[in-house]
């Protein structure tokens, strides 16, 4: 009787030792009485002996995997190289951005920061006349008077008001001296002067 | 299939545990790629490969029992390089029998091995991995297909397949001779 395809995958099983012990004692029944299926058993174990040759066969000599231990080993040592660099350096850029952002705000600071606290002096001194153009008063009618803030630096802090007359202009600057020095005013650390435009 | 690793030290780095298993199972895993791949690809460039992608990710695995890891990736690597667009093929060392092959041994026994070798070699790429695994391995059905990513009756088929059309080509050769 010819060995047909699931009594081969039985055998096959059972050459890789995966048949279960109960299936086992019914193969050897079979084996025992079927000279088919021994026949073919000791034709699997035949073919199994000459693949594990083959097997065997494949196995690389010493100095090949001596040789490709050393390109492993030497790839994973630049692999550690690699990867201490690419730490070191987005340590480095953090601490460089870091930095420069320190660098920025301190920067746009000293501008809002820097100046010294003025007390200001009512003096004739601290109102600065710009003198007239040279064109007559008829000539230019829309003369403007400007009273500027600034710092003891002379950084200007902002244009405040727009006078039609030097003398209203004089006053609002010495208004805001007087306010400034007054105990209990108000402490702008400021210094008004008075521009013509 | 068991692991002859010596219990790792307590001080040994991931570095160390990766070389030592790299000089644990290199011989046996490049056998393995050289059954898979043929004469595809270079065997030493798959394993190369899958160790370092391995490296890569190194704190992320169990390196005192790597075996079986380092295993399912050459394997995978191997399968990987074998399903690319076709490249070059390498030459053909399979008349090279190997370190075994002593000259005395009976020529017809190295004829033998090199025909098999060739029959293995044109076997489908899953039914060769599922044959090393098992038969050079001798890791169990349900091992190869943790490995594969298969299922079990599915590695049964292609081992048993395998041979089947292993015994026919080799029927076909002895046919012809």
């Amino acid at each position: 009787m010819a060995v047909n395809d699931n009594d081969l995958d039985l055998l096959h099983e059972y050459v890789d030792g995966e048949l279960p012990v109960a299936e086992c004692e019914g193969l050897w029944r079979r084996l025992a009485i079927e000279r088919e299926m021994a026949a073919e058993l000791e034709r699997l174990r035949s073919d199994h002996a000459v693949r594990a040759m083959v097997w065997k066969s494949l196995e690389p000599e010493e100095s090949t995997v001596a040789r490709l231990e050393a390109k492993i080993m030497r790839a994973s040592r630049r692999e550690d190289f690699i990867s201490w660099a690419g730490n070191a350096l987005r340590i480095g850029a953090s601490a460089a951005a870091l930095i420069l952002f320190g660098i920025s705000v301190g920067w746009m600071g000293k501008d809002r920061y820097g100046g010294t606290p003025v007390v200001s002096h009512s003096s004739q001194t601290d109102v600065q006349h710009v003198a007239s153009s040279g064109l007559g008063a008829g000539a230019t009618p829309a003369t403007k008077y400007n009273v500027e803030l600034r710092d003891r630096s002379g950084k200007l802090i902002a244009p405040i008001q727009q006078f039609d007359s030097l003398e209203d202009a004089r006053q609002f600057a010495h208004d805001v001296q007087a306010g400034q020095s007054s105990p209990g005013g108000a402490d702008w650390n400021v210094e008004p002067a008075v521009n013509k435009f | 299939m068991e692991e002859n690793e010596r219990p790792p030290q307590p001080a040994e780095s991931t570095t160390e545990l990766f070389e030592r298993a790299v000089r644990l199972h290199s011989r046996r895993l490049l056998a393995i790629a050289r059954a898979i791949v043929g004469n595809r690809a270079s065997p030493e460039d798959v394993v190369q490969q899958a160790f370092m992608n391995l490296y890569q990710h190194r704190d992320r695995y169990d390196w005192r029992e790597a075996g079986g890891l380092m295993r399912r990736t050459v394997v995978n690597e191997a399968l990987r390089i074998l399903r690319q667009p076709r490249m070059s093929v390498l030459p053909d060392d399979a008349g090279d029998p190997g370190p075994s092959q002593s000259p005395s041994r009976h020529m017809l026994e190295g004829e033998t091995v090199l025909q098999v070798r060739r029959a293995i070699d044109r076997l489908p790429e899953n039914f060769r991995a599922a044959l090393v695994l098992c038969e050079y391995e001798k890791m169990s059905y349900a091992q190869i297909a943790e490995t594969l990513d298969a299922s079990i009756p599915q590695v049964k088929t292609w081992i048993h397949r395998g041979r089947r059309q292993l015994a026919e080509m080799l029927r076909a050769y002895a046919d012809q001779t």
